[in-house]
């Protein structure tokens, strides 16, 4: 109780001195400003091969702020909320916008918004850094023992992550939004061996945790110790498998999979900062240029993708950018056109459109940049078993294991953990080492059948890399597997 | 600032905690300031600045990590507190872990500019105008970044031994655009005004001039001539799939099993050093322990893994001091590459091309997709040109190549003289010197 109250008195000082730095910033005669003060909690615990690999707890606490001066962004942070140091950062940041502003040609378009006061908290049942560790970690070991009972398993891992991020928001319009977002979310892997044949199967994503908004009941619905014998068999079984075929054929994508191809083709090239060059020199552009608004044929007519940022569960969910900006839900390609942009209050104008809120930030020493909210591939009308049923030939691939695409978005390759053989609308054998590749426009076009809601999913990605200091964000898409037409796919050369 | 006499003030006594058997602090503190502009104007505009204390403890062979970006001494204290709990709990343990001790190593003072820690934004806008204008007069455009600032590393033990190192660094990335057409320099070092701001615009500019007329080729089998960014980004890849200890134990590493049987041409030798003064000189690793010297692959042969004091255990090695930081489970990694030097000066390569595909730098490779034969895929951008006889002929349109990098370094024909020191400290840490390769029969594939 006396802990609870301390963090109280704590976080009620923090909040008077966020107001009174922006009391002072509106004196200093800018044309906008904000303040983000931002303390992110992550918990994270692996086991590896029956042994802790890492038990890590880390807290990270600070304010940024951001200034508009004569038309040119500034900004400035910090860690210590000392009066002298926040005074030196709030002129540092001021500093920064006019030297901007002396040598840009061209002058910021940011038009005004409503001050918005609002509390928002993601919805969870329970509190995940309340759960004793010492379950977090039965759940994981118990995990790696079920992967680890055939010696052909050369490793098995298994990982819980989860975050807690309080955000409180000011700006120079009067806004003050205070948000708070709970995430869990796990993975397993395990991975087989002979000789210099390795093959892995993961669980429910690859690479890293699988996270929702959620508290510890979604670690429960994930039930590792329920899907660990099906992901070690298939392990086991890839390395019998043959290598799958070299062909141009019909391809169905599981969820996961659909899920990094939305991110990469879609969610990316649909960001208005990286259309309009912002973001040339790291992440690249967009083949998505302006004349391709409402007129671009994206995709077929089954092709349905969204950008809900009020999406229960998704990672990419909030009430309120880090612009003040209330969140939205968006179709960015409506029966397969191409229909609206990712956008910021700054880059709408561009289109002469109101910023559609997605500008985020990963904490509090960054700047705000538009980032996918959850980007989704809207379900379709049959069931996966009936798609499946109506595939007289071709691959059925799932998990994704590796990821490339070029810098406009267009060019791209990926592969998946296992693909099984669909032959007269039944899945037979399966093949180890699959890769497709295509072309973005192509592809799309060629979708031929979107699952239904039934096999509908959020996903969650925690490590979406963008920005100079980069920056990794969490990323959210909801998505079912869909049939693709005519896509070559094969074996890794 | 902070200095050691501080670290020896605030954290040391926090170190020497009766709670644990041993406990071991890392402070990592990074000042940033950095101008980021597109398309001629500057857009994002940033001082940063933000430490992390790292608490390791250890209590019967189990270690239990905490940390915090706060100095309070009432903050510090916590993050001890939950490290100590999470130390104290109740596991069965198989492997037994430890906290090594370590020796100070000598700190390096030149490293440290105060002119380029600390330059301000003004500065940094003056030198943006020149390379603007110099643009203007011929129609091109600049993205890219030019950041300064400072980085501190320090270790402190419980036996008192501390490790501190400090130095400054500067980068420029510069993407010159103009009608379709797009060419790429970089360059970072310790101080601002050896970055040679000049010639990386007029790199920059020249690569995006020559690439106003482009053809497009047919995948197939290419001679290449990959220039520095492109080979680092190749050997950032081996790093990660392959050089550190946890990949050989796991199996997946292209060294499992391999050591001294030649697994590249002879012409490859790749190490890592931490003192190497061709890159980021990093004197200790994540432990305190000396980053020594290890060759990877010497002279086409697989070398030794890099390793810190657990996986040297489990491998049943010596620690060679590449313990990546406290709470990353991805295992030893180097920071500090270098690929030696060839015979062959740069404009020898390129005149000794009949044919071949010039590539700057590539775009998201991915080496996940056979780790033993290193098979990479990724895309060529800012700066894929066609040479014929010697002479850039036309820029092509970008491509993306599938190819396993161990099978291509047989295949090389020429390693330059020249070598350039690879860093974006905007992305991470570590940093590779590496020269320019030409390889024969790259294998693109769309």
């Amino acid at each position: 109780m006396h802990r609870k109250f301390s963090f109280a008195i704590v976080n009620l000082m923090r909040k008077a001195i966020i107001r009174s730095m922006m009391h002072k910033l509106k004196g200093k005669g800018v044309d906008y400003a904000d303040i983000r003060w931002v303390k992110k909690q992550h918990e994270s615990l692996s086991v590896f091969n029956y042994d802790v690999e890492n038990i890590s707890s880390h807290i990270d606490e600070g304010y940024g702020i951001r200034v508009l001066c004569d038309g040119a962004w500034g900004f400035s942070c910090g860690s210590i909320f000392e009066e002298g140091l926040i005074e030196k950062n709030i002129a540092l940041a001021i500093e920064i916008a006019r030297v901007s502003s002396f040598i840009n040609k061209e002058k910021v378009a940011f038009p005004a918004y409503p001050a918005v006061h609002a509390t928002y908290s993601s919805a969870y049942q329970i509190n995940p850094f309340e759960v004793a560790l010492d379950t977090k970690l039965h759940y994981l070991f118990y995990t790696n023992e079920l992967l680890l009972k055939e010696p052909k398993i050369k490793f098995a891992q298994s990982t819980l992550d989860f975050y807690h991020t309080t955000k409180f928001f000011v700006n120079s319009e009067g806004s003050q939004i205070e948000q708070s977002f709970i995430e869990s979310g796990g993975y397993f892997e395990a991975v087989a061996g002979e000789g210099s044949n390795v093959q892995k199967r993961s669980y429910p994503i690859s690479h890293h945790s699988q996270i929702r908004q959620a508290g510890y009941e979604y670690i429960r619905e994930l039930d590792f110790p329920h899907h660990a014998g099906r992901v070690r068999d298939e392990a086991l079984m890839l390395l019998d498998a043959p290598d799958c075929p070299d062909k141009e054929t019909t391809i169905i994508l599981d969820g996961y999979q659909m899920a990094l191809q939305v991110h990469e083709s879609c969610g990316h090239p649909a960001e208005l900062d990286r259309v309009l060059g912002s973001e040339i020199s790291y992440a690249g552009g967009s083949f998505l240029t302006l004349d391709k608004l409402s007129k671009f044929r994206y995709g077929s007519r089954q092709v349905n993708i969204t950008a809900d940022a009020n999406l229960s569960g998704g990672v990419g969910s909030f009430a309120y950018d880090d612009e003040g900006v209330a969140a939205q839900r968006i179709g960015l390609v409506r029966q397969g056109l191409f229909d609206d942009y990712l956008s910021s209050r700054e880059t709408a104008t561009t289109l002469k459109r109101a910023s559609n809120a997605t500008m985020r930030a990963e904490s509090w020493n960054c700047i705000p940049l538009i980032r996918m909210t959850n980007i989704n591939l809207e379900p379709g009308k049959e069931s996966l078993e009936e798609i499946v049923a109506d595939t007289k030939d071709g691959l059925y691939l799932c998990t994704n294991k590796s990821w490339s695409i070029d810098d406009l978005r267009l060019n791209f390759q990926f592969g998946t953990e296992i693909a099984w053989q669909i032959k007269n609308g039944k899945l037979k054998q399966a093949y180890k080492n699959p890769v497709y590749y295509s072309n973005t426009p192509y592809f799309w076009g060629n979708c031929s059948a979107v699952a239904n809601k039934d096999s509908w999913y959020v996903w969650g990605i925690p490590s979406c890399g963008k920005g100079e200091p980069s920056q990794s964000m969490h990323v959210g898409h909801a998505t079912s597997p869909a049939r693709f037409e005519k896509i070559k796919a094969g074996v890794r050369r | 600032m902070i200095t050691a006499e501080w670290l020896k003030e605030k954290l040391l006594p926090l170190a020497r905690t009766k709670e644990a058997d041993k406990a071991a602090i890392v402070f990592m503190r990074t000042c940033l300031q950095v101008s980021r502009f597109a398309n001629s104007l500057i857009h994002q505009h940033m001082q940063d600045e933000d430490q992390t204390v790292y608490f390791r403890v250890l209590k019967d062979g189990r270690i239990g990590i905490a940390s915090t970006n706060s100095i309070d001494e009432h903050n510090l204290k916590e993050a001890l507190k939950r490290a100590l709990a999470l130390a104290h709990l109740r596991l069965q343990v198989k492997e037994k872990k430890d906290i090594p001790f370590f020796k100070p190593v000598k700190a390096a003072a030149h490293l440290y500019s105060e002119e380029t820690a600390s330059l301000p934004a003004q500065k940094r806008a003056g030198i943006l105008q020149r390379v603007f204008s110099g643009g203007q007069e011929l129609g091109v455009k600049f993205s890219g970044n030019l950041y300064n600032g400072e980085s501190t590393l320090a270790v402190i033990s419980s036996e008192g031994k501390i490790n501190h190192h400090r130095y400054s660094l500067a980068g420029m990335k510069l993407i010159a655009t103009g009608a379709g057409s797009s060419g790429y320099a970089a360059q970072a070092n310790h101080d601002i005004h050896k970055l040679g701001i000049e010639n990386l615009a007029d790199t920059a500019m020249k690569k995006c001039l020559h690439g106003l007329k482009t053809e497009t080729l047919k995948p197939d089998k290419y001679d290449v001539i990959l220039e520095p960014a492109a080979v680092a980004e190749l050997i950032q890849w081996l790093n990660y799939i392959g050089f550190g200890a946890k990949s050989v134990l796991e199996e997946t590493s292209f060294l499992w099993k391999k050591a001294g049987r030649s697994i590249t041409g002879e012409e490859v030798s790749i190490y890592d050093s931490g003192l190497d003064p061709d890159t980021f000189i990093l004197p200790f690793d994540f432990e305190g322990l000396s980053r020594k010297k290890v060759y990877l692959i010497r002279k086409g042969a697989a070398g030794e893994p890099l390793t810190d004091s657990h996986y040297a255990r489990l491998l049943k090695l010596k620690p060679n001091g590449h313990a990546s930081f406290p709470d990353d489970t991805g295992g030893p990694v180097g920071y500090n590459l270098v690929m030696e030097q060839g015979k062959a000066s740069y404009d020898k390569i390129v005149a000794s091309a009949k044919r071949a595909i010039l590539v700057s730098r590539f775009h998201y490779i991915n080496g996940f997709l056979d780790t033993h034969r290193a098979l990479m895929t990724g895309m060529t951008r800012d700066g894929t040109f066609l040479i014929e006889n010697g002479i850039p002929k036309s820029a092509l349109t970008n491509m993306r190549f599938t190819e396993s990098v161990l099978e291509a370094f047989k295949r090389i024909k020429y390693v330059s003289r020249e070598r350039q020191t690879v860093a974006d400290h905007l992305e991470g840490l570590g940093s590779a010197c590496v020269p320019t390769l030409y390889i024969r029969d790259f294998n693109f594939t769309s």
